[in-house]
């Protein structure tokens, strides 16, 4: 697993490690099943303080990328492939919404914003 | 023994005058398995607040519980789960490793002698020298190193990494995170060393002028205190209730503020810097407030 | 209690420098050649004042060591932080009983001749000697610290210098010990419980706060 935070960022360091923990499965480096880390350990090796990966693994849990079983530690879920298409989708949607906004906020055509999608599709 | 409790430390009301100085209802609770830095200034209370923790001095008034028990009921109990690091190291210059060793598997039951060695032997601590020629680094990673050989549940350290260089601080960080992977362990510490505690801390609590003025989980304080950077002539528009305390200098006003995205959205012009630990203390120390409240 | 103990045994054994042990030796044998039979009261006399002062010894070094803020977090409860002090002293009254022992037995050797008295004197102030001095010392030191109760010590030792010396003459020092026999039995008795009093006193002036 890659895992690497940064004090500059404006992003809070627990959602530094969950999208970072997302992204490691979601590029396979993290397969479903296998164990990661136990929280204290994770915030040793990181010197940062429980609490904060404490949340982003609450987090974690309750989008379903990992799961806590009693008295053995933290797995990633097993998912399916729908699952993360979903996260997927959810990501594009964002940065859509994102360029729409711009293009809104600067009358750009709708039109024109779907040619720019249908070039970058055929590249 | 099992111990059950929810709180390593619980300090409730806590009072005690000297000539010169006050606590001044001091409360405040440490939950199991967190690391809480203590900060404050020099003279601020923290060595005081430790020792009633302790059982060092007699308070004026107040209800101190350790693991939820009373000295006057469960002194010893308390003791065998307690380990404690002061700043002076306490030990006798004339003795060395081995016989600390020896001493100690006498003094407490759960003495653990491979960890001592263990911690000994990685730190590369001569055995057979007298400990009043170890450098203070070399002292004070061995009083860490004998507290945790003794096997408590709660770790209280006053100032023990004072006068450190980053090398041996970082040792003895390390040995705390380590002593921390086990959620029955608790650290109570107090630095001046912020910079330490804005690492590995769960919770902060500061202390000033024999009061707590602020105990939160370190991430929250970080994320939520900000500072607010005016012109003069800004600084008039500033609300006095958005200021926690301010600082003024040649060109600007500094205002620490505790809601950093609240402010940055009111004054969308003005600069909402972070604020480290030391910043906020700071501000406390030698920030001025607008007449009428006082900090 | 134990824990204690080997501390102080342990700071104690490690600060003897086999210099002090030898001119202990010669001082004493100048003694016994130069006033025999009583000589070996004076030399038991001697050996069990310097056995008493220990505790004021170990008591100092804690001092130094800033080990008595450190301690009081031991779970140690103070009957037995205060306890070991008395031990120690015990223990050395025994430790002198038996040095006089020793030296008896080395004059009987050499000058092939024993007096009762001399034995049974030698014997006693060995061992009470340490005692009624620890039993002064130890509550002064820890009520009033090392420095001031070595100071406070230093006049109970006076008048045990004067008797010693002004019994130079051995034969009179005898006779007059002969006469005040019994009383000597006494001491044993009265050492003991005045060890007793004093490590309760000591309990009840032993400051579990700093403050």
């Amino acid at each position: 697993m890659n895992l690497i935070i940064t004090n500059n960022s404006t992003k809070p360091i627990y959602e530094q490690i969950v999208q970072q923990i997302k992204e490691n499965i979601m590029d396979g480096s993290l397969k479903p099943g296998q164990p990661i880390m136990s929280m204290r350990k994770l915030a040793s090796e990181l010197h940062i303080s429980v609490i904060t990966v404490q949340k982003a693994y609450e987090s974690l849990q309750r989008d379903g990328f990992i799961e806590t079983v009693s008295g053995k530690g933290t797995y990633v879920s097993n998912y399916n492939i729908d699952f993360i298409q979903e996260e997927h989708l959810r990501r594009v949607e964002i940065h859509i919404e994102e360029a729409v906004q711009i293009a809104l906020e600067n009358g750009i055509d709708v039109e024109k914003i779907i040619e720019l999608v249908r070039l970058f599709y055929s590249t | 023994m099992e111990l059950a409790y929810d709180n390593a430390i619980e300090v409730k009301g806590l009072n005690k005058k000297y000539k010169n100085f006050k606590l001044n209802n001091v409360s405040f609770n440490i939950p199991k398995g967190r690391i809480v830095g203590f900060i404050g200034q020099n003279g601020a209370g923290k060595s005081t607040t430790i020792n009633a923790i302790l059982n060092l001095v007699e308070k004026d008034s107040g209800d101190i519980k350790l693991f939820g028990m009373d000295y006057s009921k469960n002194s010893m109990i308390i003791k065998e789960n307690i380990g404690v690091v002061f700043d002076d190291f306490n030990f006798h210059d004339i003795l060395n490793v081995k016989e600390l060793d020896n001493i100690f598997k006498r003094l407490y039951s759960k003495w653990d002698a491979i960890l001592y060695n263990n911690y000994v032997n990685s730190f590369g601590l001569p055995k057979n020298q007298n400990i009043g020629t170890f450098s203070k680094g070399m002292k004070m990673k061995l009083g860490v190193i004998i507290a945790l050989a003794q096997k408590p549940k709660l770790l209280i350290m006053d100032e023990a990494t004072t006068g450190l260089d980053v090398g041996a601080r970082n040792d003895i960080l390390d040995l705390l995170l380590e002593f921390i992977q086990d959620e029955e362990h608790t650290v109570f510490f107090s630095s001046h060393i912020t910079n330490d505690l804005e690492k590995i801390a769960d919770y902060i609590l500061i202390i000033h002028d024999g009061e707590i003025i602020i105990y939160d989980e370190k991430d929250k304080i970080i994320e939520n205190f900000g500072i607010l950077k005016s012109k003069k002539t800004d600084f008039e528009k500033i609300d006095s209730e958005d200021i926690v305390a301010f600082r003024r200098n040649e060109f600007s006003y500094e205002c620490l503020v505790s809601n950093k995205e609240k402010i940055q959205n009111k004054y969308p012009k003005m600069i909402v810097d972070n604020a480290t630990l030391d910043d906020i203390l700071l501000f406390y120390i030698k920030g001025e407030q607008n007449a009428g409240n006082s900090l | 209690m134990q824990g204690i103990l080997y501390k102080d045994f342990s700071v104690l054994l490690k600060q003897i420098k086999p210099v002090f042990i030898l001119l202990l030796i010669a001082a004493i044998g100048f003694i016994i050649y130069k006033v025999p039979h009583f000589g070996v009261v004076i030399a038991s006399m001697m050996v069990g004042l310097t056995v008493g002062m220990i505790p004021i010894y170990f008591i100092q070094s804690d001092e130094q060591a800033n080990w008595k803020k450190y301690e009081l977090t031991l779970p140690v409860s103070k009957f037995s932080l205060v306890g070991s002090k008395y031990l120690v002293q015990i223990m050395g009254a025994v430790f002198t009983v038996l040095f006089s022992i020793i030296v008896l037995i080395l004059e009987h050797l050499i000058l092939k001749d024993v007096n009762l008295t001399i034995v049974k004197t030698s014997l006693i102030l060995s061992f009470v000697g340490p005692i009624f001095l620890g039993s002064f010392i130890i509550p002064l030191a820890i009520k009033f610290g090392t420095q001031k109760a070595r100071f406070m010590g230093m006049p109970l030792l006076f008048p045990l210098v004067f008797m010693i010396s002004s019994f130079e003459d051995g034969n009179i020092a005898i006779n007059i010990l002969n006469d005040y026999n019994s009383f000597l039995l006494l001491s044993i008795a009265l050492s003991l419980i005045i060890i007793l009093v004093s490590y309760f006193f000591s309990v009840s002036l032993f400051k579990d706060k700093l403050s």
